[in-house]
């Protein structure tokens, strides 16, 4: 049973949206401006004067694989959505609403990365991330239209981590010398050992499995000082997802990539001692001190092109952009050929008058 | 009487035809008659020597150059150095074209010297003055074709060879590349091109899985506790030490000569 949450303006009562440029709520029928406290007591009075009796009857629940039905409390639409969507528009009236249950059902999220980017700044942000790619079909740029436009919060786990423990390596060292007849080189073969520790904070896995890993790892970095106590309000406006992997089931992914990293660290403190350094044993114990539920702000972006889609995410933080862009084959074939050409005839060159 | 003076004449006459071409003296600029070929090792026909002198004529007249071939089967001449044998084939054929071909004068030229010696057979090119600059990057392509010819015993082909490529620089100023070496390039420049689009595909795309947790270490949080090594063992290979030895003796490069003028060339080369 989902409980709804939309957040209308104390003057007039529309709904209100959440303004990232401004970092304010606005009301685009009477232009009222709001800070987040103000706009949260209103709107506990206007839950104060919500009948959940009747609302409840409107609601089935979770059923039919994993949807669930609400009522909008702005034009009193029924409008079914998926179990895991903790945020969203009203399709019909535009209300942003919130589904509190998939917020705080199970785990309320620890904290939350407003979205900084505004929508706004988004045309200019896909412009750019196109300018400079050589092999886009021609005209791509400009004729490219933006279709849709979604900021979504996406689940998140942070592992906090301290890893401690001994790596062990096989390494060499090498002395050379010289006689009069021969030159002489000795390989020394040594087994190394290095006891350590070192700590990580906040390693970001995602937990919707709606997203894909490699594209949520490509949003990265968040700057994560920006993280603020977790608040309803920061969902108005944007459709938000509940967690449908949990920490245990994410922690896997973090453990690869902490233990990726210990390697790395310990190789390369023992590194500048030998010629050269093969990992042969490793004995490093996790303790994950702490993990974070946070909400981190994605925008997805669909774009057409002479009848082709194309998807694009962007940090709705930093504005970092991430997507795969077309490549048009016969540029592609031309600037190989081009350069074949051009780097054959340096050759020729090279080798007839000066080799 | 008659028949032995027309025999007379007819001998003068074709003395003067031969004369300027192969095993005789020519006139130069300077007034000092010197030889084009000389083939004291005897291993070019009378008739090749024959074309050879007129291609040589030809080039000289064309390009204002000395071109000389010689063959020898000893390094051992009374007017050099007192008569005392070289064992440094790019010395003795400096020496030769300084002070037997020009007399001592300091002339712009070639010389290609065979040394047939049955102990030791090798070649050398030597260059001196405008003709150092000429042909001094390309005196290993110029040292390769010939050997090609003279492992073959083809004393003419190596002769022709010679002048084709001194004919070959100075007309076109630089060296046809071999077909292998079109061919090499050709693939250089393809896998160039090919690995440059692929470069500029993957730009494309900024979507991948990230594989370690670098960026989020706590700074300064790195600590090493205890660090310790434990000799295993040990091995010591020893090859033999690569002594510079070129047979034939003399180096390449431009160095002056005895004479005092610079020469360039390739140094001694066996075949």
């Amino acid at each position: 049973m989902s409980e709804l949450v939309s957040f209308k303006c104390p003057n007039c009562g529309s709904p209100l949206m959440y303004s990232a440029e401004k970092r304010r709520f606005t009301c685009e029928y009477c232009g009222g401006d709001f800070d987040f406290e103000t706009v949260q007591n209103a709107d506990v009075n206007a839950d104060a004067e919500f009948d959940w009796g009747d609302y409840k009857e409107n609601v089935s629940g979770e059923s039919l694989e994993g949807t669930v039905s609400y009522v909008c409390r702005s034009c009193g639409a029924e409008v079914v959505t998926d179990a895991t969507t903790a945020a969203s528009l009203c399709p019909y009236c535009g209300n942003a609403i919130v589904m509190e249950e998939n917020v705080s059902g199970l785990i309320k999220p620890n904290g939350i990365i407003p979205f900084r980017v505004d929508k706004k700044q988004l045309k200019e942000i896909v412009a750019n991330y196109c300018k400079g790619h050589k092999l886009l079909p021609k005209n791509f740029i400009t004729d490219q239209k933006i279709e849709k436009i979604q900021g979504l919060y996406v689940p998140f786990w942070l592992y906090d981590c301290h890893a401690d423990g001994t790596m062990g390596f096989n390494g060499t060292r090498v002395r050379a010398w010289s006689d009069a007849r021969y030159n002489y080189t000795e390989t020394s073969f040594y087994y190394v050992e290095c006891e350590g520790e070192v700590g990580f904070s906040k390693v970001p896995v995602d937990g919707s499995m709606r997203m894909g890993d490699p594209l949520m790892d490509s949003l990265e970095p968040f700057d994560f000082s920006d993280i603020q106590d977790f608040a309803y309000g920061y969902l108005s406006g944007f459709v938000a997802d509940r967690f449908d992997q949990d920490a245990d089931y994410c922690l896997p992914r973090a453990t690869s990539r902490i233990k990726s990293s210990v390697a790395t660290t310990f190789t390369s403190a023992v590194r500048g001692y030998y010629a050269t350094l093969t990992p042969s044993r490793s004995n490093i114990a996790l303790d994950h001190t702490q993990v974070n539920y946070v909400l981190l702000p994605v925008y997805f972006i669909t774009t057409s092109f002479n009848g082709q889609k194309y998807e694009y995410a962007v940090n709705g933080q930093t504005g970092k952009m991430v997507g795969e862009l077309p490549v048009d084959s016969r540029r592609s074939t031309r600037y190989m050929l081009g350069i074949g050409a051009a780097v054959f005839a340096a050759a020729l060159a090279f080798a007839t008058f000066i080799l | 009487m008659k028949k032995r003076l027309f025999a007379f004449f007819g001998i003068l006459l074709l003395l003067g035809v031969l004369l300027p071409f192969a095993g005789s003296r020519r006139a130069l600029a300077a007034g000092q008659a010197c030889p084009q070929i000389i083939d004291e090792a005897d291993i070019l026909k009378p008739t090749a020597e024959m074309e050879l002198g007129a291609k040589i004529a030809e080039l000289e007249s064309k390009y204002q150059t000395n071109i000389v071939i010689l063959t020898v089967t000893d390094m051992q001449r009374d007017e050099l150095k007192g008569g005392q044998r070289y064992y440094d084939i790019q010395a003795f054929t400096e020496d030769y074209y300084d002070f037997v071909y020009c007399g001592g004068q300091e002339k712009d030229g070639i010389i290609l010297c065979v040394n047939m010696d049955y102990q030791n057979r090798e070649y050398c090119i030597v260059t001196t003055g405008k003709e150092i600059n000429r042909f001094q990057s390309k005196m290993d392509y110029i040292y390769e074709k010939i050997y090609e010819n003279l492992t073959r015993a083809e004393y003419e082909g190596a002769a022709e060879t010679y002048l084709k490529l001194i004919e070959t620089k100075y007309r076109l100023g630089f060296y046809p590349p071999s077909l292998g070496t079109v061919a090499v390039c050709l693939a250089i420049g393809l896998l160039v091109g090919w690995l440059a689009t692929k470069g500029m595909k993957g730009g494309m795309n900024n979507v991948h899985m990230a594989t370690s947790a670098g960026s989020y270490m706590i700074p300064g949080s790195f600590n090493v506790r205890r660090q310790n090594e434990m000799f295993l063992y040990s091995n010591i290979t020893q090859t033999a030490r690569q002594t510079e030895h070129r047979e034939g003796g003399g180096g390449g490069g431009i160095h002056i000569g005895s004479s005092g003028f610079s020469h360039g060339g390739g140094g001694g080369h066996s075949f």
